[in-house]
């Protein structure tokens, strides 16, 4: 019996002179920490979770720099020397090969993501996506429960008569917003939605096909923006619908619906829309099938600049933040392991669509991309509210300019 | 034994060229000192950009890579053989148009204000310098409210007086006015303070000898006024040409260059060839663009309007 305390005794001591060291190596750890970031929605929570690091890692600080024109700045930064210690950055900010020019590898951090969220260049691993997205609509369950609505459409001749039954049931709701100001929001129509019936995704696609806009699914695609715009679904002046002021006014429950990723959730749960209200469906197959589809995209990547002059405390920030990223923020995490806390993604999962993990975009169609210099988002402003008589000179002049700099970049690979 | 030094008083002729060799190489040495830091912080600072700038135009340049690849003409084609690039500076009219207005009412308010017996002038004057103040941001999400077309105050005061609301930025025919508006009320201040300060400038012996001799207000005004202002109005007429071609704050974050494009300006779209595409040297032809026209429009305008008192 003595025998067996002494051991016991042992034992435990053993173990607890393994936590204290534990606990020591976590506060062994120094540094003081910049991270920039580009949620300027998510301060509260961002501070949240540096709290928490800073709590268990003592001897380290971190310090929140939210930057509006993000990625813009960051990429001077990087260009001058002054970057911060700690970034996220998606893998097609930068030319691929400037990755391992500014980044360190992060190979020695154990973490295991679902998907394209590793980050690696040249076998190296540099990052671990926060967060994988599925784009898809997102919906006021409310709303949508008290217009009649008892099935989600799976074609966007349904989707329209939905809207209908939105905007006959409540004239002062809108039913669908555009985000017609905001470019890439609204050029999501074609970069998100269609990307899902692509193969590849839109720009691999594209980076391989002539007369991308006149394709049947695009031109399918546009012309039910066009039929929702004549019917009044969207919004009734759509130069003042943008991203800011739209996601202000879906949390107030004065929009119905929103063409939007996941990422969105947190900002509607942050602007205090109830988590329970807010319900997501798969992108319908523009040209009716039936079938529907979400894309799972990775987020950002936490990079880590080279220069940095504490790699083991950005190490261990790394490692926690995106260990946590998703539960703060109201996000997906990316890490294999973690369930999704959001019930109505779950729902959506559930209900059958086709999830579609999108590859990265290639450099090919970075650089065709690069070449033809045309923003999606102003195509489709553009062709939203051109006159009929005008739409064939539209898809001309873009086709024109598309099939150019696909012809500059055939070589490549 | 010490070198005999003739003293000032032994001849008058050495020490006076000595003095004045003296105090030429002083005086150059004065002006070089004096001139040394401003003509390096010149060079560093605009020539040294304005030229690298122009080499930037001839290449390709992802704004990372050290290599910048020399690319000819290629981007100079590209620019002149694109439509949206005329398209763009077809918009800039627009301000320039709405440039005279502004000359002509920041006139006026100078006059006025420059009048010994006008009450409050110098409240008025700040009030009026004000909307230049302000930041230029603010001010673009001010406007953004104010043209809402549904919940925007301008829209509302025109139902109130029951009349239709305008699609102010949503309507292509009207957006670009509305922007110019915009700049009309912000830069007509600051405009005001140039012409106040030219007119100051004017002796009143002008004035009380055309008064002596019968003349009334428009004849003064027309006859002392404007020759005596004709380079405080070259000078407004510079800076609404060059506001107006580079035109970036106000469409960027009120329209966004929407709809259709149809506020889009050159120097929105350098911007987004540089930041979105990664295209540095194409935008530095934008760039470089922007100034050529500038200075031919200048030269033209100059031309036109003075031309004719120079042969004179």
């Amino acid at each position: 019996m003595k025998k067996l305390l002494a051991m016991l005794l042992a034992t435990l001591m053993v173990l607890s002179l393994f936590s204290v060291s534990m606990a020591e190596d976590k506060s062994t750890i120094t540094g003081a920490l910049v991270l920039a970031h580009e949620r300027t929605d998510l301060e509260v929570e961002l501070n949240q979770l540096i709290k928490d690091f800073e709590a268990e890692y003592p001897g380290v600080t971190v310090k929140l720099e939210l930057l509006a024109n993000y990625v813009n700045d960051i990429t001077l930064r990087l260009m001058g020397g002054e970057a911060p210690d700690l970034m996220p950055l998606s893998n097609s900010n930068l030319p691929r090969e400037d990755y391992l020019k500014y980044f360190l590898p992060q190979d020695d951090i154990e973490l295991s993501t679902q998907g394209a969220g590793t980050f690696t260049f040249d076998d190296v691993v540099l990052g671990y996506a926060q967060q994988v997205d599925y784009d898809c609509f997102m919906y006021n369950k409310k709303i949508w429960a008290a217009a009649g609505i008892e099935t989600l459409p799976t074609t966007l001749e349904e989707l329209i008569e939905d809207l209908e039954m939105i905007k006959e049931y409540d004239p002062s709701i809108i039913p669908l917003t555009s985000q017609y100001k905001t470019s890439w929001a609204i050029a999501r129509w074609l970069q998100n939605h269609d990307s899902a019936f692509l193969p590849g995704g839109f720009f691999n696609w594209a980076s391989e096909t002539e007369d991308i806009f006149s394709n049947e699914l695009i031109l399918a695609t546009l012309n039910s923006l066009r039929e929702m715009n004549e019917k009044g679904l969207l919004d009734p002046d759509l130069m003042s619908s943008d991203w800011d002021l739209q996601s202000s006014d879906f949390a107030a429950g004065k929009i119905a619906t929103y063409n939007a990723g996941t990422y969105a959730n947190g900002t509607m749960v942050a602007l205090g829309f109830p988590q329970e209200d807010i319900g997501f469906f798969a992108y319908p197959d523009p040209l009716g099938s039936g079938n529907t589809a979400v894309n799972v995209g990775v987020g950002d990547a936490l990079f880590i600049n080279k220069d940095t002059k504490y790699p083991e405390a950005a190490k261990a920030f790394v490692e926690f933040y995106i260990r946590n990223y998703a539960n703060y923020t109201g996000q997906i995490s990316g890490v294999i392991g973690e369930p999704c806390a959001i019930d109505g993604i779950n729902t959506m999962l559930e209900a059958g669509c086709s999830v579609i993990n999108q590859p990265g975009t290639t450099d090919k169609a970075l650089a065709v991309r690069k070449t033809a210099a045309i923003n999606i988002g102003t195509f489709v402003q553009e062709y939203l509210i051109a006159d009929e008589a005008q739409l064939p000179g539209i898809i001309e002049k873009y086709n024109a300019i598309w099939n150019a700099a696909v012809a500059e970049n055939a070589a490549l690979d | 034994m010490w070198p005999h030094i003739p003293s000032h008083s032994e001849t008058n002729e050495v020490p006076f060229m000595y003095s004045m060799t003296s105090q030429k190489i002083q005086r150059t040495i004065f002006i070089l000192c004096a001139l040394i830091i401003p003509v390096a912080l010149m060079v560093t600072f605009t020539y040294y950009p304005a030229v690298k700038l122009i080499y930037y135009s001839f290449s390709e340049w992802d704004g990372l890579r050290p290599n910048v690849d020399w690319m000819g003409l290629k981007n100079w084609i590209y620019l002149l053989h694109n439509s949206d690039v005329f398209g763009a500076l077809s918009h800039s009219l627009y301000y320039i148009a709405g440039g005279l207005v502004q000359n002509a009412l920041a006139l006026f308010l100078a006059i006025i204000l420059n009048k010994k017996s006008m009450p409050g002038k110098h409240i008025f004057r700040g009030i009026i310098v004000l909307p230049f103040i302000l930041n230029g941001t603010a001010v673009s999400y001010m406007f953004r409210y104010i043209y809402d077309y549904t919940k925007g105050p301008l829209n509302i005061i025109l139902q109130f007086l029951g009349i239709q609301p305008v699609r102010w930025l949503s309507n292509p025919a009207t957006v670009n006015w509305a922007l110019a508006a915009v700049a009309l009320w912000r830069y007509s201040g600051y405009l005001m303070v140039i012409y106040l300060a030219g007119l100051q400038s004017i002796p009143a012996d002008y004035y009380e000898a055309a008064t002596i001799d019968g003349a009334n207000s428009w004849q003064s005004f027309r006859y002392i006024t404007i020759p005596q202002l004709t380079d405080v109005i070259k000078l407004q007429m510079f800076l609404n040409i060059s506001g107006a071609v580079n035109v970036f704050d106000l469409p960027f974050v009120i329209t966004s260059g929407g709809p259709m494009g149809s506020s889009m300006t050159l120097a929105m779209r350098a911007n987004e060839l540089a930041f979105d595409f990664n295209n540095y040297g194409l935008a530095s032809t934008y760039g470089v663009f922007c100034t050529a026209v500038i200075i031919v429009i200048y030269c033209l305008q100059d031309k036109i309007l003075y031309g004719k008192e120079k042969k004179l």
